[in-house]
């Protein structure tokens, strides 16, 4: 079972990753702010993580920068997940080693569940 | 209050002022001038003419005078020449005869008088009878009767004869004299007068011209007080250069405040920058050629910037509306630049906290919408379990309705974008006939649904353009959207596009309800909804049209269209193959 980790400050959006994530067959762990996001890559070792931009205690670009720097972590495929929807925003993330980058509000779950697929396959 | 002025400036500024009020009172003075020499000229001849006459009667008067003593020595003589028959008192009488007698006869022109022409006459006539009497008295003195009864008796009826005229020729010089004299005193009076005059003609436009000028002065100094008033008391900067050195003629107190430091009055057009450290928003200095000011003196034409800032000896870091103007002579040649400026940082920031806000609030919007998206399509999907027919349509409709907000707060947030002024402009090679086509798949579920024919026309051998393709979308997708919305099932739309001199002309044509004539006006105002689709398409927020003709301005393209109710509406645009880059801090989504 793929295991993806969700930083997700907003628990109505995150219960809504889980729901729809864990019925899709995905081990999904849950994390609201960027701290905990920290710990939980090393705890939980994702296949993926679905990362949120603007988060508590560290955002999301501090994340992928710690991620980036971490050889054995470096790998993991990160999906950026973000309302910001901005160009730079976006760039900035495919840059800090971000595989993709997703507008929340755009995308339904679909459609995300297919990107995770493709992502992982 | 009246704030404090540098007089300095001021005073320069007003000497200006003078100059070119001065204009009227110039042509005053001019004409004051031209009078006073015409008069003086007039007054000269006269002068003239008068004294060539006084120093002709003063030389009659001498003839006269010269006349009258011949005649009397003459008398003298001739008694003489009867007592002493002196040899030599009778040469002398001839003498002074022809002296008399020529200087009458010399000067008979000018005894013009008919007084003096009798009185000549009278003379000429006495000269001759007395010269004719005493040749007698003479050959009767020395002929050999002398001593006889006959002889004496003889002498002195001579004697007696010449009485007569010698008496009328000593009253006739006297009164030549007097006559004479006369004229030489009238005409010496004569000048007096006109030197009189003239006096007092010359202190009357003494005190015209004074009059005028006092009067002009005190105009030109309520002028000057009027500017200073003006200019101290507005409240932006305002500032003159000289062309083309762009050296400072005149600065307001405000404009001095606003550079944060003193004026300096030796700046000219390559160390403005430098001397006030003026920047761009990053803190890099603005190359002084930039400068509105140097770009009027450039171009003399007028320019407006608002990406200037000064930073200031105090720290304070103030961002500047900049707009320069020429002022040109009559005859169109650039004398002066003038250059007003004013302190934006606090607009400059209200406008951020509104983008800002309108960005923040957008975005934390999206987050619940998000989840309500999301939650929604769980809901509809297999896996919540079966919901009733009922279940289901008020579900589509919650979920629309969802949609609908996540366009608006979309469409709000470009919106705010783009009146932030900061939007990035980043244009790059692009295959429009690719950015067509990408947005034709982007609505090809909504002309489906509604059977709608699609008819595209692009040339093939269209050359790239220059643009930037988020904005250039975002103008087809909102109106081929438009375009599928407000047409009814089984219409048609076509698309046609062709390259014109320079530009792209695209087409947008439907056969759709059209848009009425009382709201053609108003069709691209923000929120605003044709009166016609209210009831038959509810859903729109009236951003759609706002967003494309901003899009098109801010790329000096053109937008227009013809519309018939009820049958179809067309919009046409132009888009230049080439977009100027802008850097800025937003895009749209």
């Amino acid at each position: 079972m793929k295991k993806i980790l969700v930083a997700e400050d907003d628990k109505f959006l995150a219960s809504a990753y889980k729901l729809k994530l864990a019925k899709e067959g995905f081990d999904v762990k849950i994390v609201g702010d960027g701290l905990e996001t920290s710990r939980a890559i090393q705890a939980f070792q994702p296949d993926l993580i679905i990362l949120d931009l603007i988060m508590p205690r560290k955002d999301g670009f501090a994340v992928l920068q710690e991620l980036h720097a971490n050889p054995q972590l470096s790998h993991i495929p990160v999906i950026v997940a973000s309302n910001l929807g901005q160009k730079e925003d976006i760039e900035k993330a495919l840059q800090m080693g971000a595989i993709d980058f997703i507008v929340k509000s755009d995308l339904s779950m679909e459609d995300l569940v297919k990107k995770i697929r493709a992502k992982l396959a | 209050m009246r704030r404090k002025i540098d007089r300095t400036w001021i005073y320069d500024y007003a000497e200006d002022v003078l100059k070119f009020s001065s204009l009227s009172l110039r042509a005053q003075l001019l004409s004051i001038t031209a009078i006073v020499l015409f008069v003086l000229a007039v007054i000269g001849g006269a002068f003239f003419t008068l004294l060539q006459n006084y120093q002709q009667e003063q030389k009659e008067s001498d003839v006269t005078a010269q006349i009258e003593f011949a005649v009397l020595q003459r008398r003298a003589l001739s008694d003489e020449y009867i007592l002493t028959q002196s040899k030599d008192a009778k040469s002398q009488w001839f003498t002074q005869q022809q002296i008399a007698e020529n200087l009458l006869n010399e000067n008979i022109p000018f005894f013009d008088a008919p007084t003096e022409k009798s009185v000549v006459a009278m003379m000429q006539k006495d000269f001759q009878t007395s010269r004719v009497l005493f040749e007698n008295l003479i050959s009767l003195s020395e002929s050999t009767l002398q001593k006889t009864p006959s002889f004496e008796q003889k002498k002195s009826q001579l004697i007696n004869e010449m009485r007569l005229p010698v008496e009328e020729e000593i009253s006739g010089a006297m009164q030549l004299n007097t006559l004479t004299h006369q004229e030489a005193r009238q005409s010496f009076d004569l000048i007096v007068l006109v030197f009189l005059s003239s006096m007092g003609f010359f202190s009357i436009v003494l005190l015209a011209s004074f009059w005028v000028i006092s009067k002009q002065a005190s105009e030109v100094e309520i002028k000057k007080v009027e500017a200073e008033t003006i200019l101290s008391n507005l409240p932006i900067g305002i500032f003159l250069a000289h062309v083309p050195s762009g050296k400072p003629i005149l600065i307001n107190p405000v404009g001095i405040q606003l550079l944060g430091q003193s004026f300096n009055p030796n700046v000219s057009i390559d160390t403005y920058s430098e001397t006030y450290h003026i920047t761009r928003e990053d803190g890099s200095l603005y190359p002084s050629e930039e400068l509105p000011l140097s770009q009027t003196i450039k171009t003399g034409k007028s320019f407006m910037k608002q990406d200037i800032f000064i930073k200031r000896p105090d720290g304070k870091k103030i961002a500047l509306r900049v707009s320069s103007a020429p002022i040109a002579d009559k005859s169109g040649h650039l004398k002066e630049a003038m250059v007003v400026y004013e302190d934006v940082t606090k607009e400059r920031e209200i406008d951020r906290m509104k983008t800002d806000f309108i960005s923040l609030a957008s975005h934390q919007l999206r987050t619940p919408l998000s989840a309500m998206k999301w939650f929604l399509e769980i809901l509809m999907g297999k896996d919540s379990g079966k919901l009733t027919k009922e279940q289901k349509k008020l579900i589509i409709n919650l979920n629309e309705s969802n949609e609908r907000m996540i366009d608006l707060v979309n469409a709000l947030l470009n919106v705010s974008r783009i009146e932030s002024g900061r939007l990035i402009v980043e244009p790059v090679s692009v295959n429009l006939k690719d950015i067509i086509n990408g947005v034709l798949k982007e609505i090809q579920k909504m002309t489906q649904d509604k059977k709608q024919e699609l008819d595209v026309v692009v040339p093939a051998d269209l050359p790239k353009m220059h643009v930037d393709p988020k904005l250039i979308r975002q103008v087809y997708l909102n109106l081929l959207t438009n375009a599928s919305k407000y047409t009814q099932k089984g219409g048609k739309i076509e698309i046609t596009v062709v390259k014109t001199d320079g530009e792209i002309t695209s087409q947008v044509r439907d056969n759709g309800y059209g848009i009425p004539e009382a709201d053609r006006a108003k069709i691209f105002q923000k929120f605003y909804r044709g009166v016609n689709i209210l009831e038959i398409e509810p859903t729109g927020n009236g951003l759609g049209l706002y967003l494309v003709k901003a899009i098109i301005d801010a790329s000096k393209g053109k937008i227009w269209f013809e519309s018939t109710e009820g049958k179809g509406t067309t919009f046409t645009f132009t888009l230049p193959m080439s977009m100027e880059p802008k850097k800025g801090e937003v895009s749209l989504d």
